[in-house]
């Protein structure tokens, strides 16, 4: 592996195993550190960070492992590096984690196997860091319920793309990616490998449908939550779409189908943003409504995996960590419902919150361009969304506590400042578009202070709506309790009537019967001498027959 | 095959024996101070001593040799003749190490056993070595010798440490295994009179129609007898389900891969044209009993049942793959039964540790796991490693053996992935039973169990390591 990539792997082990936690600001300058050199090395500061070996994982196949960044590559893996940073330095400036050791060395480690699978040149290598990324967030985790469908879910995902690859295997002969090309067209069963590829990448990036264990997850610290929807299984999904992205002409079925779960992922996350009451929902929502975004770009096959996704890709991630803001501003307080009127208190916030709005509509339209309608797309539905995300926060009549009220202050500079350091970068390298920027900052303010969606504010107080989970009762109803009642059914038939009480109980009686009338035979009466007469009478003319007659 | 003399072989199969001798002169017994440790220590470097010896064979075989290795023979009769062959592939050497490291998990689970502690270390060492010699065998005599010799100490080691229902348990264990041991014998018989060949040669012997038919229909008995195919699961599923004592579970458990490696070694690639409609049916009981079993352990409470099903479900997986007209597979299923069989016995550890603790502190299993780190890490990795996460070399070995179902027949291959899928969200969701608390009035600092011991999470980190170091590099030893 390139020395970089070790050293983020030893430096995320020794963080996530350091004893009770101890030395939280050394391990932390280690853990920045080493972010920091594997940035250089892969800028080529400290000499080549290209390597390729041979892995002797199975004992008839050579896999060929490789971490050649080519510059598209290597743009990759410096935003992953990047928002890899930033997740760590959330966590030790917002301090809410028991264990920060732990969760950076977690980040460290997803960084090494995310950039793994950015480089794989084949599909085991992918395999594998997919595998190892879902061991990381299913340790990042710790709230069960999350835990528990993210764990089903995946490993199922997981294993439908292993299975899939298998197929590939028997028809390709072999593991590369770059050799699937147009002799995939010849392969059988060509629907069924690009349906299950699809439906592994919409379970691991959380498209609809498959959303849930992402919803559960909104009782995780901010931080965390913001580091496991951006940087881990959400972002392998996409990943994995990019690397295999030839496969998909095989089938009629997939761009069809990837337009419609990405369309409905983008409406779904839409509705939800604006009637969840829950802030740390309404992000989850917000992050499913990107990737969303992110697919339909695949869909109408208009977005490229470039260097510009990362930037979006991080933009969308500060974006997410603003809305912390307001969190940390109001004392902890989740509900919207329970907030409002916090502009006079919370301008700068507030700045800072448009701020962050600006730089990710900016980002995405750097991102989509290319097609309008596309990027308009993009730009309505989070245009609409943050307008009536910051307008209930700021605008609309305050319901929130007095203890509240009182404690409301703009959080320390440490927060947001990557925010507008980013800001700052963006608008540099974007200068001469200002009068772009300068149209949407009105049109969004228009929305914000016009609240058009204000009337949507009424759900919140519809318990049954805010909890209501309907994809695990459809799970629940028509996969888990008709699987559990054949089972029992099963149980009953298979193991109680026919084998306890027909074949084993008939055996039992057979042999009680032998017994019984061996019993007989051995009575002292004419009948058993005679019976046994004539078994030695039998046996002697079996014999007769066979030694004298043959 | 390739002639060497040599006694590494039997070396192999004597020192469980040498162990069975030096366990037997150890003073051990209830109410003396030892408590059983002496016994308990003679058994555990019996097998450290054997892993030595086998890594030393490992080196001294090549890896890609398809035929024995290492090769020894014993005059035993002069009329009939009868000569009794030992030999190594590097297949039986992966599952002669599994064994014994799955053996040794096993004894590290029973080291605070108080009850009959020299019967139990005695009987499993009797085992190893016997089926040791099973997987050694390359001639029909030693093969049925040890094929049923393995059953004996089995037998006692039910009927010592069975729970309540033991008469029962051995009464089906008996019924099942003594049809088995009369059709290979009678079938064996057979063949020798017939011609008397090696094992690998077998399909060769040409026998009469009718006498063929039921000479391949009573090896198949014999050999299904010992493998949770329905209807012979039901044996093997009332052992597990009613013992406690993990080592006895573990070698219960080592049972039904007698069974599969028999058919493979029994049904090379050349297996008669009269076998085919047999194989068919057998493939479509497998597949169902995958699919049956799977199910019954998803909707099954118990935690036994559900690592019945797992297990019942990954050997049918082995034996499908190890029928596929190739050969390449048998490497893939040797690695991947490696980590496996690891797998189960540090998993039937754990849970037996649990369900002590459980018995002592009155409490329900329900979220028992959340105040004992070590004991919750260590199971959630080998459930983690169970499942098909890249952990072990089950991860991508399992892939190639999916990738030859697959490739031979897709519906088929897809019933045997639900029934896998089924069996492994059975067994994730125990872990997550076991791991939290659901019942709201029950707070976590409430739950006051005993963590594993430092020294013996020490040994499970030594196991994970092996099983990490089968993924990086499954031939890591021989390096």
């Amino acid at each position: 592996m390139p020395h970089y990539l070790i050293i983020l792997l030893f430096v995320g082990i020794g963080s996530v195993f350091i004893p009770k936690n101890r030395m939280v600001y050394w391990w932390t300058s280690v853990t920045f550190f080493a972010l920091i050199y594997s940035a250089l090395s892969l800028m080529g500061y400290f000499g080549s960070s290209a390597l390729t070996f041979d892995w002797q994982a199975i004992p008839n196949i050579p896999i060929a492992i490789s971490f050649v960044p080519e510059y598209f590559g290597c743009c990759a893996c410096l935003g992953v590096l990047i928002l890899s940073f930033f997740a760590v330095y959330y966590n030790i400036i917002v301090k809410k984690e028991e264990r920060p050791n732990t969760i950076n060395g977690l980040v460290l480690l997803n960084c090494v196997f995310v950039i793994s699978a950015l480089l794989s040149p084949n599909y085991i290598q992918l395999l594998a860091a997919v595998g190892m990324s879902d061991v990381i967030v299913f340790s990042s985790i710790n709230q069960l319920d999350a835990k528990k469908q993210y764990i089903y879910g995946n490993f199922f995902a997981d294993f439908i793309l292993l299975n899939t690859f298998a197929l590939i295997f028997v028809q390709s002969d072999s593991i590369v990616i770059s050799s699937f090309g147009n002799a995939s067209k010849q392969w059988g069963h060509r629907d069924f490998i690009a349906i299950m590829l699809l439906l592994s990448i919409f379970i691991k990036s959380g498209l609809v449908m498959f959303h849930t264990a992402y919803q559960k997850m909104s009782s995780l610290n901010y931080n965390r939550l913001n580091f496991i929807l951006y940087l881990t299984t959400p972002l392998m999904g996409a990943v994995v779409f990019e690397n295999i992205k030839d496969i998909f002409v095989i089938s009629d079925y997939s761009y069809p189908l990837l337009k419609i779960f990405s369309v409905l992922t983008v409406l779904s996350a839409f509705i939800g943003t604006l009637c969840v009451d829950n802030i740390k929902r309404k992000a989850v929502y917000l992050s499913m409504m990107f990737w969303g975004l992110i697919f339909m770009g695949y869909a109408w096959q208009i977005s490229t995996f470039s260097p510009k996704f990362y930037i979006l890709l991080l933009s969308a991630f500060l974006f997410n960590n603003s809305l912390m803001l307001i969190y940390k501003s109001a004392s902890d307080e989740v509900l919207i419902s329970r907030m409002g009127g916090f502009l006079q208190s919370l301008k700068f916030t507030f700045f800072i919150n448009v701020i962050s709005v600006i730089l990710y509509v900016v980002t995405w339209w750097i991102y989509a361009q290319k097609s309008i309608p596309y990027a308009m797309v993009g730009l309505f539905v989070i245009s609409i969304t943050s307008a009536h995300v910051f307008s209930e926060v700021y605008l609309s009549q305050s319901k929130a506590d007095e203890w509240v009220l009182a404690r409301l202050k703009n959080p320390l500079f440490l927060l947001w400042l990557p925010i507008v350091f980013i800001f700052s970068v963006v608008l540099y390298i974007k200068s001469n578009d200002w009068q772009y920027i300068y149209g949407f900052a009105v049109f969004w303010m228009l929305l914000f202070i016009f609240h058009p969606l204000r009337k949507l504010s009424v759900l919140y107080q519809y318990d049954s709506l805010q909890k209501l989970d309907k994809v695990t009762w459809i799970y629940n109803f028509f996969i888990l309790a008709p699987l559990r009642f054949f089972g029992r059914v099963l149980r009953l038939i298979v193991d109680f009537v026919f084998i306890e009480r027909t074949l084993i109980a008939s055996i039992k009686n057979a042999i009680r019967f032998a017994i019984f009338i061996f019993r007989k035979l051995h009575g002292n009466n004419i009948w058993g001498h005679l019976i046994f007469v004539l078994l030695g009478v039998v046996i002697v003319a079996i014999a007769y027959y066979k030694g004298v007659m043959q | 095959m390739i002639e060497n003399t040599g006694i590494l072989l039997s070396i192999i199969m004597a020192i469980p024996m040498l162990g069975v001798m030096f366990a037997s002169l150890a003073k051990d017994g209830l109410g003396q101070t030892t408590k059983g440790r002496n016994v308990l220590s003679v058994g555990i470097f019996t097998i450290l001593s054997n892993l030595i010896v086998l890594w030393i064979t490992a080196r001294k075989i090549n890896v890609n040799g398809t035929n024995l290795q290492l090769v020894e023979k014993f005059k035993w009769l002069e009329t009939p003749n009868i000569e009794l062959v030992f030999g190594i592939d590097f297949f039986s050497l992966l599952l002669i190490a599994a064994i014994h490291f799955a053996v040794l998990l096993g004894m590290i689970g029973v080291r605070n056993n108080p009850y009959r502690q020299k019967t139990l270390i005695i009987s499993s060492l009797l085992f190893l070595s016997m089926i040791t010699g099973y997987l050694l065998a390359a001639d029909i005599f030693s093969f049925y010798i040890f094929f049923e010799a393995t059953l004996l100490p089995l037998f006692m080691l039910v009927g010592i440490f069975g729970d309540i229902r033991k008469q029962d348990i051995l009464y089906r264990f008996f019924l099942y295994n003594l049809l088995g041991a009369m059709l290979l014998f009678t079938a064996l018989c057979i063949l020798f009179d017939t011609e008397n060949v090696s094992i690998s040669e077998i399909s060769r012997v040409s026998l009469n129609r009718h006498i063929e038919i039921f000479v391949w229909g009573a090896i198949f008995v014999a050999f299904l007898s010992r493998i949770p195919i329905w209807p012979f699961h039901y044996w093997i599923s009332s052992v597990n389900v009613n013992i406690s004592n993990p080592l006895v579970f573990i070698i219960a458990n080592i049972m039904p891969l007698t069974g599969v490696y028999g058919l493979i070694r029994f049904f090379p690639l050349t297996a008669p044209d009269i076998l085919d409609p047999y194989l068919l049916a057998l493939k479509i009981i497998s597949i169902t009993t995958m699919v049956v079993i799977s199910l019954i352990g998803f909707s099954n409470r118990d935690i036994q049942y559900k690592l019945f099903s797992y297990m019942t479900v990954y050997y049918i997986l082995y034996l499908l793959g190890a029928l596929l007209p190739t050969d390449a597979l048998l490497g893939n299923i040797g690695f991947s039964l490696f980590a496996y069989l690891i797998v189960i016995s540090a998993i039937e550890i754990m849970i037996s540790h649990l369900e002590k603790e459980k018995q002592c502190t009155k409490v329900g299993d329900c979220g028992i796991l959340c105040n004992i780190k070590r004991s919750s890490f260590v199971l959630s990795f080998f459930i983690l490693a169970a499942v098909g996460l890249p952990l072990s070399s089950l991860f991508l070995n399992n892939m190639l053996i999916f990738a030859g179902l697959l490739s031979y027949n897709i519906k088929m291959a897809a019933f045997i992935l639900v029934a896998i899928i089924l069996s492994s969200i059975s067994l994730l969701h125990h872990l997550f039973y076991l791991k939290y608390p659901q019942d709201d009035t029950i707070e976590s600092k409430d739950i006051c169990v005993s963590d594993i011991s430092m020294p013996v999470f020490c040994v499970f980190i030594l196991f994970m390591l092996i099983l990490i170091a089968s993924f990086i590099n499954p031939l890591w030893f021989m390096e």
